[in-house]
């Protein structure tokens, strides 16, 4: 899912760019009043999020994928503080780890940490619950649509047709969304059930 | 000088290479940043090794496709840009702390709540990992095995895992939370 260094034109990773910041700049803007206590929240769900991310799913022989936790970061935090979060994330891992390019930084936090909040957003505010089937479909529906974003970046680069790339991007993804749901959701669950004894609450 | 400079200068070679169409400058760059490896006498055999991983596993196949539409030329200039910006940001890497980085960015007036929280994920990313590590170390040792994919419990079981390292992480940022108000006497 991360887009390295070189692979996107110029027109592309100015757009995403311009994109990405537009909305992380409201995204502040609205977290202004930001309290001391939710910062080390933030990070912490940050860190936690990228231990996530190396806990391999099996997803048929021989191959596995990883959590993205987009989705699961909107539910803790909710959506501008989980933007940020996961704007951090994908921050560190092109600043630290070379993991996605720092000049396509706006087409990765685009896909990664805009989109999948944005998507949970809407699919909360439609379907208003989060119950378990609500969860997963977030979660899935957020890789599917990240990776068609990823496609046709692209492919808008001239990188690669969208033919060669659409079909085993989101093929793929698609299997890889599955295993987000269902983890996302038994995760959250579980979350849910153990903060609540605690009388905790994102908001 | 202000060691921020030489980060600067990193990341503004990095967006050069990106969209560069010259191969003989982008070898040149190359070049260059091999001879300061190793005349600065940074690690270049970890730099090398990690440039090589990194190539294979975030580019190689669109490396590949690109070959298959575009030709072998197009798929040399893609590749030797992906190359010329994973040796300039390991040897950043090896040059420059991660809190160095984190201040030079801080420097071109970055928000302070990113660069905050980016502090916190370095900072604790490897006490996460470790956990979780443990963890799966953990459960293997009680016989659960990762081989049954997409099954409903092998799903639940890494949702768990996940719940839980959540719950130590929220415990953990917890306590920092806690230190701070007890450092500085308000939140």
């Amino acid at each position: 899912m991360h887009i390295p260094n070189g692979f996107l034109d110029i027109k592309t990773s100015v757009t995403t760019a311009v994109a990405s910041g537009g909305t992380l700049a409201y995204a502040f803007r609205k977290l202004n009043d930001l309290t001391d206590d939710q910062i080390p929240k933030m990070g912490m769900v940050g860190a936690f999020i990228f231990a996530s991310q190396m806990i391999n799913i099996p997803i048929g022989p021989g191959t596995s994928g990883h959590l993205i936790g987009g989705v699961l970061a909107y539910l803790l935090l909710g959506h501008f503080e989980a933007m940020i979060t996961m704007t951090a994330v994908v921050f560190v891992q092109a600043l630290f780890f070379q993991d996605g390019g720092l000049v396509v930084l706006g087409a990765n936090v685009l896909n990664m940490a805009i989109v999948p909040v944005m998507v949970a957003y809407l699919i909360e505010k439609l379907v208003k619950n989060r119950k378990r089937i609500s969860v997963a479909f977030m979660a899935w529906s957020s890789v599917v649509l990240s990776a068609l974003l990823v496609s046709i970046e692209l492919a808008v680069s001239g990188t690669v047709t969208i033919s060669q790339v659409l079909l085993p991007m989101i093929g793929w993804h698609v299997l890889i969304g599955i295993a987000e749901g269902v983890i996302t959701m038994f995760a959250y669950i579980f979350i849910d059930e153990q903060l609540n004894q605690r009388e905790f609450s994102h908001e | 000088m202000d060691k921020s400079y030489g980060i600067w200068l990193s990341f503004t070679l990095m967006v050069v290479c990106s969209f560069l169409n010259d191969l003989r400058i982008l070898t040149f760059i190359m070049a260059s940043f091999v001879l300061a490896i190793l005349i600065k006498r940074l690690k270049i055999k970890r730099i090398m090794a990690r440039t090589a991983i990194m190539y294979l596993l975030s580019g190689g196949l669109i490396v590949i496709m690109t070959i298959l539409r575009n030709g072998w030329l197009y798929g040399l200039l893609l590749s030797m840009r992906l190359l010329d910006s994973l040796i300039i940001g390991f040897t950043l890497l090896e040059a420059y702390t991660e809190y160095q980085i984190l201040e030079a960015l801080r420097k071109l007036r970055m928000p302070n709540v990113l660069l905050d929280v980016m502090a916190f994920i370095v900072r604790y990313f490897g006490v996460i990992s470790r956990e979780s590590r443990k963890m799966w170390i953990a459960r293997q040792s009680r016989a659960f095995e990762n081989s049954h994919w997409m099954s409903s419990e092998n799903m639940k079981e890494i949702g768990h895992m996940v719940a839980i390292l959540f719950l130590k992480s929220y415990n953990r940022s917890l306590r920092i939370e806690r230190s701070m108000v007890s450092r500085r006497g308000d939140l």
